[in-house]
């Protein structure tokens, strides 16, 4: 007989709970993804490996749920996993992909997928796992635009574009074109839509010695129907602000910028005070539980090693912390 | 292709063991040359206090297949990380960075001021006739900066006065080696050539179980999953061609007076492989190339008189490195990163030995470095161009009391107009305990230090001008013996070594949100080297034996750098805390056969050492087997040789998620004139 190399192990992850995605090390296929049990304080690594008996791949971005499936992005390995987020069992996969970054549905049989390097955004049909569409990007002369996250208002979708960029495209749903676009300072990184219906997003600024420049990163308030920025808080050179999200009322808005800072959304001040300082080392994660509004934050360490992730009450009181996989980076809660 | 080899080596092996070629004489000692036998009565005194392992030419010039990669992990204790045959290998000596071994071929630095390391899977095992590793303070001889230690490759002239070699290679995954050497004297001149070029698709198929997706279920109901169930996989992007040239012309003008001239041209290209966990499709599959070529030139004089030599050298070399990483997206391609590196560099060294009285010897030696790097990436548009001058100057006493006791006093000072360098110094000692078995105690100590590489001071984005220098200190003790047999020779040695590093530089994530160089870590390596060679001629049988063991314990002693970092105490990644080798070669007159064996234990890719399942880098032991025969046809030597590389036909990784070749095969077929 054949020698046995690894056994199944099941996972029951019906409770609600938060799945992190651990990116692993680029080029070293070391992605895992993790499940934490809200109510019991218990968490299990490992689990798409456990339950499926293949490693999630090289670099996993990002998860999303749609439909009583969790779809995993899977960026250096090219491939969005499906699985069953109650048994982590997987359902399908979608190829196929160049460099796939997040994935944004806007019905059951239709999604949109970004990509850093594709010159298109790819639309899936989230029942197949096929790809049906290809929407152009394409940038003459400096190649494309490198598409990042997405939030949705209206028919309208609102991608920003970060890789040595200064976009936030708007494309039209219903007639898969890029409508508009929206130039922002170098580099947003992140996206997040209030109840207001006001696009908030943090640009990096870039790096000292970037020919595509250098300078102080930002906050920017967009409105998202006249697509005009309202409001700019700029930091400091130097600073390195990421992670913008909103709590579940959509009416706080979180983000990294080496601490973690809060703010209403309706603020014209910036905080004085950070809402969770920083502990000598540098958070690469954030979240905000929709339902309770306490707040998750992932350290990586060294980067070469099973990360953190630190459970805060909506207060900002540490009530947890648990061991996870090497550079947790995303989260998603079911 | 692979049945077709197996066949036809079936075939071979079975003509190379029943057959008999009418009316033909053997006479093998043409053919296949005894090992030299090296006399240890007399020690040099270059040596006193010298842990050193010198690669016997037999192995070096094992296979043409092979390049310093094979030679490296299958006969010493150094660690090689490949990445497969024909893709990068880097060296871990005693638990050290890549960048802390220094290589030098006939003096000349090979080591990239870049990203201070050499790529051995670029150095044909066939262009090098001496390899000597010099561990820890030894190496402050030929370079500073060697915490690890150094690796001394030399070309040297052979004795045959004319002779002409060809070998082809043909192996499994379509791949085929090919090289010539002819070399002639005339009166006080000597010229060789050789040339090698190899080219591979190896597009070995293995079972891929990172994208095994269907359970096997067994009686108890449980799910599980064998190797065999995997779908199979085939290495993708794994071609590589590499073509080297070497020329060497040596001119003896008098008894004290010898010049001679080295040149060596590489280019290569090779494609580098896909993971195991890569979905893309294959019509999908990007481009992710490297391109290295370039020339490195010697000219050397040596002067020789009774009290005294000088040597003087002066060299050059470029370097080129191009990296291409470009993507299949839909209407074109686009371009990720276009990078390519230039490196200039011009080297010249005068050395000078001065021995007065017997057992007493002065070395000096002044060697100057010119490094110029222009690097530059296309796509993001940044990269840099610096110099390096660099001027080294180091001196020697060396002495013998008494006939058994040696001490030796090394220091060395190098000027950099980047950064400052403190004085090196080694004392090393050694004792002659019993003359019968030439047993010696060796004793070292070192305090030495590392430069930072250009990367590491001037990437962008990143690069960290304020970086100090990595300093180490390394202790050694050790035994050795050696005793001459009756057609045959027994050695060994066992060393014991720990060192000590700071300022260990690790590239580390920021606030600024890009990797920035770091003086972060304290390292500890210590460990255990033995060494063991029996070599025996009886009757029609020639046996050579040579075996290594190494235990390497590399542990990160920095601070923690935040609540949950277990990196601290835990050994290093990319370490095995063990490996061993053995190499057996057994000739009965015209037959010939090899063994060699490797093995390497776990090897951690986390820094706290967690052990997966997911990401075990599990141990391995490799089997390589040679089965040879030589004729000869009139004047022309033939040899026909088959290698079986691993025979146990072992799936394994060496890097975590890159695929290795399964049991292959390889003809060889050598003509010598």
């Amino acid at each position: 007989m054949d020698e046995i190399v690894r056994y199944q192990k099941k996972i029951d992850s019906s409770s609600r709970g938060l799945f992190i995605t651990n990116e692993g090390n680029f080029m070293y296929g070391s992605a895992s993804l993790s499940y934490y049990n809200i109510k019991e304080k218990k968490v299990e690594n490992d689990v798409f490996y456990s339950v499926n008996g293949i490693p999630l791949g090289d670099v996993a971005q990002s998860m999303t749920i749609h439909n009583g499936i969790a779809y995993i992005v899977v960026n250096n390995s090219n491939v969005i996993f499906g699985i069953d987020p109650n048994t982590c069992e997987l359902k399908g996969m979608i190829t196929g992909l160049i460099s796939p970054r997040y994935i944004h549905f806007v019905s059951d049989t239709k999604a949109y997928v970004t990509d850093l390097y594709e010159f298109a955004i790819t639309v899936i049909n989230p029942k197949t796992f096929a790809i049906t569409k290809k929407i152009d990007v394409k940038v003459p002369g400096i190649n494309q635009h490198p598409t990042e996250q997405m939030v949705q208002y209206k028919n309208f979708l609102f991608i920003n574009c970060w890789s040595y960029d200064n976009k936030i495209l708007v494309l039209d749903t219903n007639t898969d074109k890029v409508v508009d676009e929206i130039t922002v300072p170098i580099q947003p990184t992140s996206l997040a839509i209030d109840k207001y219906n006001k696009i908030w997003t943090v640009t990096d600024g870039g790096y000292e010695g970037s020919p595509y420049g250098h300078e102080a990163p930002s906050l920017l308030r967009i409105d998202a129907e006249t697509r005009k920025i309202e409001k700019k808080f700029t930091f400091e050179f130097g600073d390195w602000p990421s992670e913008v999200c909103l709590n579940g009322a959509r009416d706080t808005l979180y983000f990294i910028n080496k601490s973690v800072w809060r703010l209403n959304v309706k603020a014209n001040e910036f905080p004085k005070k950070p809402f969770i300082p920083f502990k000598k080392t540098k958070f690469y994660g954030l979240t905000v539980d929709p339902v309770t509004s306490e707040v998750y934050l992932a350290d990586a360490i060294d980067y070469v090693q099973k990360g953190v992730v630190y459970r805060y009450t909506a207060s900002g009181k540490e009530v947890d912390r648990f061991k996870v996989g090497i550079i947790p980076g995303a989260f998603c809660f079911k | 292709m692979k049945l077709i080899l197996k066949i036809s080596f079936s075939i071979i092996i079975s003509f190379l063991l029943f057959t008999e070629v009418n009316g033909q004489i053997y006479n093998l000692k043409d053919t296949v040359k005894l090992h030299e036998v090296t006399i240890f009565g007399k020690r040099k005194i270059e040596q006193i206090g010298v842990t050193r392992t010198k690669v016997d030419s037999t192995v070096l010039k094992s296979s043409i297949c092979n390049t310093l990669t094979e030679v490296l992990s299958q006969n010493t204790t150094i660690y090689i990380k490949s990445y497969g045959r024909g893709s990068m290998s880097t060296a871990s000596f005693r638990g050290t960075a890549p960048s802390h071994t220094q290589v030098s071929w006939n003096g000349m630095k090979l080591n990239s001021p870049m990203l201070g390391m050499v790529d051995f899977s670029l150095i044909p095992s066939y262009f090098i006739d001496d390899l000597t590793l010099l561990h820890g303070a030894g190496s402050v001889d030929v370079s500073d900066g060697a915490l690890g230690g150094a690796i001394v490759l030399t070309n040297k002239k052979i004795k045959e006065k004319y002779k002409l070699h060809f070998i082809q290679g043909i192996a499994s995954y379509n791949t085929y080696d090919s090289y010539l050497k002819f070399n002639y004297s005339l009166g006080k001149w000597y010229f060789s050539s050789r040339l090698y070029h190899v080219q591979s698709k190896n597009d070995f198929s293995y079972r891929n179980l990172d994208k095994s997706l269907e359970w096997q279920i067994d009686s108890k109901g449980r799910k599980y999953k064998t190797v065999e169930d995997a779908p199979k996989d085939y290495n993708k992007n794994g071609e590589f061609q590499n073509s080297h040239y070497l020329q060497e012309v040596y001119y003896k003008l008098d008894n004290f007076n010898k010049f001679s001239f080295i040149s060596w041209l590489y280019h290569s290209d090779r494609s580098l492989p896909t993971l195991t966990v890569n979905w893309s499709d294959l019509d999908k599959l990007n481009t992710n190339k490297q391109e290295d070529l370039g020339i490195r030139s010697v000219f050397s004089w040596k002067h020789t008189k009774e009290k005294y030599d000088i040597l003087g050298r002066l060299g050059y070399s470029y370097n080129e490195l191009n990296y291409l990483l470009k993507n299949k997206v839909t209407n074109g391609t686009n371009i990720a990163i276009n990078s390519r590196s230039k490196v200039k560099n011009i080297y010249s060294e005068i050395n000078s030995s001065y021995y007065p009285i017997k057992d007493f010897k002065i070395t000096g030696k002044i060697n100057y470095n010119l490094f110029n790097v222009d690097s530059y990436e296309s796509k993001k548009r940044t990269g840099y161009i610096k110099y390096r001058s660099e001027l080294s100057t180091y001196l020697a006493i060396r002495y013998k009391a008494f006939g058994f006791w040696g001490l030796s006093y090394n220091v060395r000072k190098t000027f950099n107009n980047d950064i400052t360098s403190p004085l090196i110094n080694a004392f090393l000692t050694d004792f002659l305990i019993w003359k019968k078995y030439n047993l010696i105690l060796k004793s070292s100590i070192v305090k030495n230090y590392h430069i930072p590489t250009l990367n590491d001071l001037y990437f962008i984005p990143g690069g960290n001008p304020n970086l100090k220098t990595e300093d180490g200190k390394t202790v050694d003790v050790g035994l050795e013996f050696s005793k001459p047999l009756e057609k045959g020779l027994i050695s060994g040695s066992a060393t014991y070594y720990y060192s000590d590093i700071k300022n260990w530089i690790v590239w580390i994530p920021t606030f600024k949100g890009f990797w920035e160089p770091k003086n972060v870590r304290k390292v500890i390596a210590k460990g255990i080297e033995l060494k063991m060679t029996f070599q025996k001629e009886i009757g029609d049988w020639k046996i050579y034996s040579s075996g290594t063991w190494g235990q390497t314990i590399s542990t990160n002693h920095g601070d923690p750098t935040s609540w949950g970092d277990e990196s601290v105490g835990k050994q290093l990644i990319y370490v095995p805390k063990y490996s061993s080798s053995l190499m057996t070669r057994i000739q009965y007159k015209k037959y010939f056969i090899s063994h060699k064996y490797y093995h390497y234990s776990r090897r951690f890719t986390t820094s706290s050492n967690d052990i997966t399942e997911r990401d075990d880098v599990l141990p391995f032991i490799m089997n390589n087997l040679t089965i040879g025969r030589s004729f000869k046809i009139k004047k022309i030597n033939l040899d026909v040789s088959c290698i079986i590389n691993n025979l146990f036909d072992e799936q394994y990784q060496s890097v975590l998620k890159r695929p290795m070749p399964l049991r292959n095969y390889n003809l060889l077929i050598s003509i010598q004139l």
